[in-house]
């Protein structure tokens, strides 16, 4: 019930704004193709969503390099299935449910793909002819650099973790995934006010830390 | 090193050595669950600790909540209007192969839409009932002891089709209630366009999965429907689904239909 706790803490709903001029016409196209127009009439949907879902895809990493091919197919399903749509919800929704099943079954067959792809190790001696370097010049830090590294670290995490819980969860996100504000927002359901009020209470309660093990960082 | 690159590098160790604890990133259907409520208070906390070291999980929560307001990746060119028009013009001519979109039953007045089949139904069935009236008295007459009931109260169920492979796509389970008086429930199935087939077959199933009945045989109406008959007590409440397949004259049937039907408990 997460989701639904802190949507409720935004307080009662806006009212509905009026659509916004795009939306008129991307309704008239799906009235258009449901009246049974031609493909052309699909243009302002293409011409609208595919950048967005481009980007959704894109943003995923096991899915980068089929972020084109994703968001063509979820826009080919919408229009095998634009009768299917009822104007209950609004159309963007509809077709982002539609690029959640091709995002679900995209990362299924990835992950699958991984799984069943065998990695050979590599045997210096199928190796001819070339030289396989099997040691390399220890360039990393002193006993001494990494007993200071591991102590800075335990530090922070344990300062991290005494946050309280939702200022934690903005924290983590705002820190180890360099999530904006607003994405922090969307990410968590938490209003976008909160959001920058607990990170900067949280940044007013790991400044001793920050100060005193990361010469003052700021986040 | 800087402050702020110790900062860094500390964050990312903090990140591995959580990652590794943590397991495997949140799949799809987990950050859904999650997104839509429906996680246990467990499930969520360990799920937003998992979210929280994986970034591919909150970037994909905060672009479906902004969808379509989704924002670029930093430093990753976004289309220009230029390159939108090029990927126009090739998913067209990939549209233009395509057959037109099958259309929805729709729901305006129109001949063919739930009314009409309603009341056509409605008159097959007073039809059905007034030769089955005039043949049982005929039949009365002619073997004096027999005795043929009409069922007059008939409860009429319009199902449309379900998707099965997309869940957030499909349509509402039909919740049908069947009054105490009534004496048969009468489904009309509305068929999704597709290609003719010779024949059809239906077979129900009930919530695990067991056949309770199938049938051979179906004829389309002249209204594009499937009507199945049933007695009131020949199911018992619950949820059942229906599968329609068609058959070719040498070949196996191929499903064209799925329906759902929850009956509601006073049916017993």
């Amino acid at each position: 019930m997460a989701w639904k706790f802190w949507k409720d803490r935004r307080g009662p709903a806006a009212p509905p704004s009026p659509a916004p001029a795009e939306d008129e016409e991307i309704l008239k196209a799906v009235r258009a193709l449901q009246a049974g127009a031609g493909p052309d009439a699909f243009a302002p949907i293409y011409r609208r969503f595919s950048p967005p879902l481009r980007r959704f895809f894109s943003r995923q990493t096991v899915l980068r390099e089929e972020a084109e091919d994703l968001a063509q197919k979820t826009l080919f399903q919408a229009y095998e299935k634009i009768h299917q749509y009822r104007f209950e919800a609004r159309f963007q929704t509809w077709l982002r449910q539609i690029g959640e099943n091709v995002w679900r079954n995209a990362v299924r067959e990835t992950q699958a793909a991984k799984r069943s792809a065998q990695i050979e190790p590599l045997d210096p001696a199928d190796v001819e002819g070339r030289d396989v370097p099997v040691h390399l010049a220890d360039q990393g830090p002193t006993p001494e650099q990494a007993a200071l590294a591991e102590e800075r670290m335990k530090v922070l995490q344990k300062a991290i973790e005494a946050l309280p819980a939702g200022m934690r969860r903005c924290t983590e996100l705002r820190l180890y995934q360099d999530l904006k504000y607003r994405e922090i927002s969307d990410a968590t359901g938490i209003g976008l006010n909160s959001v920058r009020s607990q990170l900067f209470e949280a940044r007013q309660r790991l400044k001793p830390v920050l100060d005193e093990y990361f010469q003052g960082a700021d986040f | 090193m800087s402050g702020q690159d110790d900062f860094a590098t500390a964050l990312e160790a903090i990140m591995a050595r959580k990652r590794e604890e943590l397991g495997e990133p949140p799949t799809p259907e987990e950050l859904l669950a999650y997104r839509d409520g429906r996680l246990a208070p467990a499930a969520r906390d360990l799920l937003e600790a998992r979210i929280a070291v994986h970034p591919d999980a909150a970037r994909a929560l905060a672009d479906l909540a902004a969808f379509p307001d989704v924002e670029p990746e930093p430093g990753a060119p976004d289309l220009s209007a230029e390159e939108i028009d090029f990927g126009w013009e090739a998913f067209r001519r990939k549209l233009e192969k395509l057959p037109k979109p099958a259309p929805a039953p729709t729901r305006r007045p129109t001949p063919g839409s739930s009314t009409w089949r309603l009341a056509a139904a409605a008159v097959l069935l007073l039809t059905v009932g007034l030769v089955t009236g005039y043949l049982a008295g005929r039949a009365s007459r002619s073997t004096p002891g027999s005795e043929v009931k009409p069922h007059l109260n008939v409860t009429i169920a319009e199902l449309a089709p379900v998707g099965d492979e997309e869940e957030s796509l499909r349509a509402p389970t039909a919740s049908v209630e069947l009054p105490p008086e009534s004496e048969e429930l009468l489904l009309i199935l509305s068929l999704p366009e597709t290609r003719p087939f010779a024949s059809y077959t239906a077979e129900i199933h009930d919530r695990e999965g067991r056949r309770l009945w199938s049938g051979e045989g179906l004829r389309l109406t002249p209204l594009g429907t499937f009507q199945l008959s049933f007695p009131r007590d020949a199911f018992a409440a619950g949820t059942y689904r229906i599968d329609v397949f068609g058959v070719e004259r040498a070949g196996r049937p191929t499903k064209v239909a799925r329906y759902e039907l929850a009956l509601t408990p006073d049916v017993e």
